[in-house]
């Protein structure tokens, strides 16, 4: 009895010891800044969830006592969301469509459009498949769409191995999805249902790495990151050039038709709250270097300019939807103002 | 069917064998001896076989971590500079250091030791052996191990990540699960063993305390979406206009209807998983006190419950703590539950009141996993041999605890 | 012990005579009434709790199988407008498919309406394609999750049945106290281990250096002996398990139900009465005839439910098949392919892949269901043949 009363009481005495010394290490003092303690909501994109994230993390040291949570629901579910008035920015790779824009007008909430960066979406596929050098966008077409009957690599082009394609792409809830399903098979097509599908594109990037027959697409940031892990296929640009992502390519509008802008949509009335306000201008300032780092692309100065405008001036709605209703496509520069 | 009377009036049926004793041992009559054995050391060999892959897999296993997440664990200069030079500068000295390894091995010796039957006195002049060495290597280890991990949250630059939010967020919800999960489960072995009369309603709690028991951890987590964190969709579902709020957000018992996905739903989700493992085990620990305890205080007049208080359950209490240990170890190590009731990927905080969010440190590693970069994924090496450490300690403690009480009822 | 009773009993008088509060017996019997009451009530909580499950599962799985949404019907000769709401129960049809403009003025033989449809009960259980996010159509047919489920199950089951078995039988049978004493606590580590870890372990080690290097040694030493023909284009040798794989998670389950094999046979094993095994021994049987003979026939009730447990457990696994088995819910039975299993599927929906409220999201619910009823049957299953079946022998 004696030795377990000594075992017993060494060992609470060590436990006892270790929690104190984390107690202490982790409850230091905190730095005070003249915004209150709050949250801001963050969700949507896994596309914009990198640069949210950097902006999030070096916010987070400047003010700690704002909590900011980001969620990756995927664009659609980000603004499903949004619409409802459940978060107060939405992360969104897609502009915003006409049914979100009239879900959010019936809810009576309005939103502030913010252009952050460029974003050159890329097709990639295993470090192994050397024969795939480069891809039209007819062909992805036909290796995407539900109707192009595409089950092996000699379907697309009869000089490539029959072997079966494992296809990866992110779900319907993507803007990503969105985006590519609009550029490749067009709004209302179809695209194949026997894809792997996630909207997490950690997971993509895994299930590419580790199947030499699979082609997948996500944001260029995670093709940076991953470079050692998975391949980016050249695509034939409308000039005739197959051209790869990079800084150059995408700034310049040589990678086509795969370069598009990545927003943040921002609830009007949320703007209206300090830490809100506080965040949102550190982001439009930050997102140029931190975008970069993060893997995407900068838009132009004159844009991040536009932009911290029209926040200051808290102008809501659109631009990017025209008056029937579609989509707007072109360069950021003309669209925005 | 037969059936047995007991004195004390309770009756069991008693199915008769399938085969009798006779024709069971009939059956292993024996053939050409030379023949059975070779057949018996095939099967031995067989056996030696299994057994070591079963303890070679664990090896692998912890081994692997190790390797992997070692790294973000220590602080990589020292450990270099041990490299190059057997005497660094640690916080007692190089001799701390050197007490650190060799202390790492005679630990390593003496937990195996420690459970093996030895005479008194010799266990005392190991265990006292023990403890030195383990004060020594914990000192000397000490200097080894990179802080910031504990301190930073989780970011984007895998040098700089820590889980410090999963650490909190882990140690909140347990202790909200072991706050509600233990009072309901000893109540109920209680009233499972002491006082259940033997009637239907009885075979029907233990027949779904069973059952309980196999559901898969992620429905239980669909149950604590449903009832804990929507609260049936009875006040609504909008965020931000709670349908009843208690207290302000700045004091730790601030509630709010319905309770969101806080700590508090996390905890009582969890408390679902735990339930019946805390039952099932508090009820082996009554059964385990013999009958004639009971009877002398019944005799001396003690009413039923008196004679629980004062007597059973003093007398279980070691064996009740074994299963509360190993049922809060299972709780530190669920993240399916948590999963489905929505917590968020982007923590930087750590939980303040009940309706906080919150991450645990299964789910850190998880999300760490599933990034394919290299970096991420040995930090959730990391994450894991944090994990490891505490439960292996809960563990220890638990197996230590029984170890004793075996000697104690012999 | 019937002194320790005495005095013990004795003990407790005294203290409350010492107290001064020998409380009367009205008192005593009022408080051993609510503690009594008090008791009965915690144990309810577990029959609360069941019934719960039961009823969320069913009233989701009711709300999966009523909410409509938008499936493609293809038109035939002669169908119009009218005709086709009629024949889908008055339902107004929705915008149609390759149209630019609505209301139609003509319906073309080969082209599509959506026309709102429900998921049907015999087309979840029986369907074989589960496509609930994508596509032109939707489908819900439950069977290639189902499909992954039960493969990562066999496969765990075909390596922690027989080594756990044989694991046990060694324990009861052949080894020395102190040996048990070592491998017991082991065997309980591992049980305690968190299933993240087992998935991790499964994604970073079983894949890469389990399966695919040695696929890959053993196709080049193919190669080289020229068993196999090298292929065309990509002429190396091959890993044949992709970066997901079915056996990668079923053998990281295995690993997990291990333990529990191991440790609910051994009990069982060891509940075998000595005389039984004595007599035997008496016959000049060597261990292994005892083992096999004796002792595991008279505890194979109990050995069956253990092994029913370990596979209730490896069905409802969610985190080693979430990281390590894949996305692609497909029936095949490759054990090389990717395949989704029911808890992995719930787990992407409950990430945020489906908004809420909406026909996917409800899936989810009405696969959770399917996966309830099919541990509740093993475990059901389980004590029936232990009460039933098991061997008396006193």
């Amino acid at each position: 009895m004696a030795t377990f009363k000594i075992v017993a009481l060494s060992l609470f005495s060590m436990l006892l010891v270790l929690s104190l010394g984390l107690v202490a290490l982790t409850a230091a003092p905190q730095d005070l800044g003249k915004l209150p303690r709050s949250s801001v909501r963050i969700d949507g994109s896994s596309t914009v969830y990198p640069i949210t994230e950097a902006v999030a993390e070096d916010f987070s040291k400047v003010a700690p006592q704002v909590n900011v949570t980001i969620g990756m629901s995927g664009t659609g579910g980000g603004f499903k969301r949004f619409c409802v008035g459940e978060i107060d920015i939405s992360n969104a790779s897609r502009s915003i469509k006409k049914t979100e824009a009239d879900h959010a007008a019936v809810a009576k909430i309005e939103f502030i459009e913010l252009p952050i960066a460029y974003d050159g979406l890329t097709i990639v596929t295993h470090p192994s498949n050397t024969f795939v050098d480069r891809l039209t966008v007819d062909q992805i077409k036909k290796i995407f769409s539900a109707t192009g009957g595409v089950k092996t690599w000699k379907d697309v082009n009869p000089a490539w191995p029959e072997k079966t394609i494992t296809v990866f792409s992110p779900g319907t809830d993507s803007g990503t999805f969105d985006y590519f399903r609009e550029v490749t098979v067009g709004k209302d097509g179809k695209m194949r249902s026997d894809m792997t599908v996630s909207e997490d594109d950690n997971v993509l990037v895994t299930g590419v790495a580790g199947d030499p027959n699979a082609i997948g697409f996500f944001g260029c940031a995670y093709y940076f990151e991953n470079k050692d892990k998975v391949r980016a296929i050249p695509i034939v640009n409308s000039k005739g050039a197959a051209v790869l992502p990079s800084h150059d390519t995408v700034t310049a509008g040589a990678y086509e038709p795969f370069s598009r802008p990545l927003f943040i949509y921002v609830n009007r009335k949320a703007a209206d709250r300090p830490e809100v306000d506080a965040f949102v201008r550190f982001y439009l300032e930050k997102a140029p270097k931190l975008a970069e780092e993060v893997g995407y692309i900068a838009l132009p100065e004159s844009v991040y300019g536009t932009a911290m405008t029209n926040w200051k001036a808290r102008r809501t709605g659109t631009q990017f939807l025209d008056a029937s209703g579609n989509p707007v496509h072109g360069p950021v520069t003309t669209t925005y103002k | 069917m037969s059936r047995a009377s007991f004195a004390d009036g309770s009756v069991t049926r008693l199915s008769p064998p399938r085969r009798t004793p006779a024709e069971i041992v009939a059956s292993a009559a024996p053939k050409s001896a030379a023949r059975r054995v070779a057949v018996n050391r095939a099967f031995l060999i067989t056996c030696l076989v299994c057994t070591t892959l079963a303890v070679l897999v664990l090896v692998v296993l912890l081994i692997s971590i190790a390797f992997t997440g070692g790294h973000w664990l220590m602080a990589v200069d020292r450990v270099a500079a041990f490299d190059s030079a057997w005497s660094i500068p640690g916080p007692f000295g190089s001799l701390g250091n050197v007490a650190a390894f060799v202390g790492a091995g005679l630990v390593a010796l003496l937990s195996i030791l420690l459970f093996a039957p030895l005479k008194l006195s010799l266990r005392r002049v190991v265990l006292s052996v023990f403890l030195v060495a383990l004060a020594l290597s914990c000192w000397g280890l000490w200097g080894f191990i990179r802080t910031d991990f504990f301190t930073e949250f989780a970011s984007r630059f895998p040098h700089k990540a820590g889980i410090r939010a999963p650490l909190w967020g882990s140690i909140w919800v347990c202790a909200i699960c072991g706050i509600v999960a233990l009072p309901i489960g000893i109540a109920t072995a209680i009233y499972l063993e002491e006082f259940a009369p033997k009637n239907r309603l009885t075979n029907f709690i233990r027949l779904n305390i069973s059952n309980l028991s196999g559901v898969p951890s992620i429905v239980y987590g669909i149950i604590g979406l449903t009832a804990f964190a929507r609260l049936f969709s009875i006040f609504g579902t909008a965020r931000d206009q709670p349908g009843f709020e208690f207290g302000t957000p700045e004091q730790w018992f601030y509630l709010r209807l319905p309770f969101g996905s806080g700590v508090l739903a996390g905890g009582l989700t969890l408390m679902l998983v735990v339930l019946p493992i805390v039952i099932i085990s508090s009820q082996e620990a009554l059964r385990a006190v013999p009958g004639t305890l009971r009877q002398g205080a019944l005799a001396m007049g003690s009413t039923r419950w008196q004679m629980v208080w004062r007597m059973t359950l003093p007398a279980s209490i070691p064996s009740i703590m074994t299963g509360a240990i190993l049922a809060m170890s299972r709780a530190i190590g669920e993240a399916a539950p948590l999963l489905v009731l929505g917590v968020p990927l982007f923590m930087r905080r750590t939980p303040e009141n009940l309706m906080s969010d919150f991450t645990v440190l299964p789910l850190q590693i998880y999300r760490w996993a599933a990034d394919p970069r290299q970096d991420f994924r040995d930090l959730a090496a990391s994450g894991i041999i944090v994990l490891l450490v505490v439960l292996l300690s809960f563990n220890a403690i638990a197996i230590f605890i029984r170890q004793k009480l075996q000697k104690q009822l012999q | 012990m019937s002194l320790l009773a005495v005095r013990a009993a004795a003990a407790a008088a005294a203290e409350a005579a010492n107290r001064g509060k020998i409380r009367s017996r009205a008192v005593r019997a009022l408080s051993d009434r609510t503690m009594r009451f008090l008791l009965f009530c915690a144990a309810l909580f577990s029959i609360v709790t069941t019934f719960a499950i039961i009823l969320v599962l069913l009233v989701e799985t009711v709300k999966f199988f009523s909410i409509s949404y938008a499936a493609p019907l293809a038109i035939t000769q002669g169908d119009t407008i009218a005709s086709i709401e009629a024949a889908h129960g008055d339902a107004e049809v929705l915008a149609p498919m390759n149209h630019g403009i609505w209301p139609p003025t003509t319906l073309d033989p080969g082209s599509f309406v959506n026309v709102p449809t429900t998921p049907s009960v015999v087309d979840f259980l029986f369907g074989t394609r589960w496509e609930p996010l994508l596509g032109a159509e939707r489908h819900f047919g439950i069977l290639p999750l189902v499909a992954g489920t039960v493969m990562v199950t066999v496969i765990a089951a075909i390596f922690a049945m027989p080594i756990g078995l044989i694991t046990a039988i060694f324990l009861s049978e052949y080894a020395r106290p102190r040996t048990r004493a070592i491998l017991k606590p082991i065997l309980e580590v591992l049980a305690g281990i968190p299933t993240v870890v087992y998935g991790f372990f499964a994604l970073m080690v079983i894949t890469p250096y389990g399966l695919q290097a040695p696929s890959r040694f053993l196709t080049g030493l193919m190669l080289d002996l020229g068993i196999l023909r090298p292929d065309p284009i990509d002429p190396g040798p091959s890993a044949i398990f992709g970066g997901f794989n079915a056996m990668g998670a079923g053998l990281a389950v295995g690993i997990m139900i291990l333990p529990i094999v191991s440790s609910l046979s051994e009990d069982a094993l060891r509940a075998v009465p000595r005389s039984l095994r004595d007599a035997a021994y008496g016959l000049g049987c060597t261990r292994f005839d005892v083992s096999t003979r004796v002792v595991v026939p008279a505890a194979l009730s109990g050995i069956t439910a253990s092994f029913l447990l370990a596979m209730a457990r490896a069905i409802g696994e969610t985190m080693i098949v979430a990281l390590a088995a894949g996305g692609l819910a497909q029936l095949t039975l490759n054990p090389a392919d990717q395949m989704q299993t029911m808890t992995a599927y719930m787990v992407q929906i409950f990430l945020g892949d489906a908004p809420a409220f909406s026909v996917e999201y409800q899936s989810s619910f009405a696969v959770a269901s399917v996966l309830f009823v099919m541990t509740l049957s093993m475990a059901v299953l389980g004590s029936i043949i232990l009460r039933r079946f098991r061997e008396e022998y006193e």
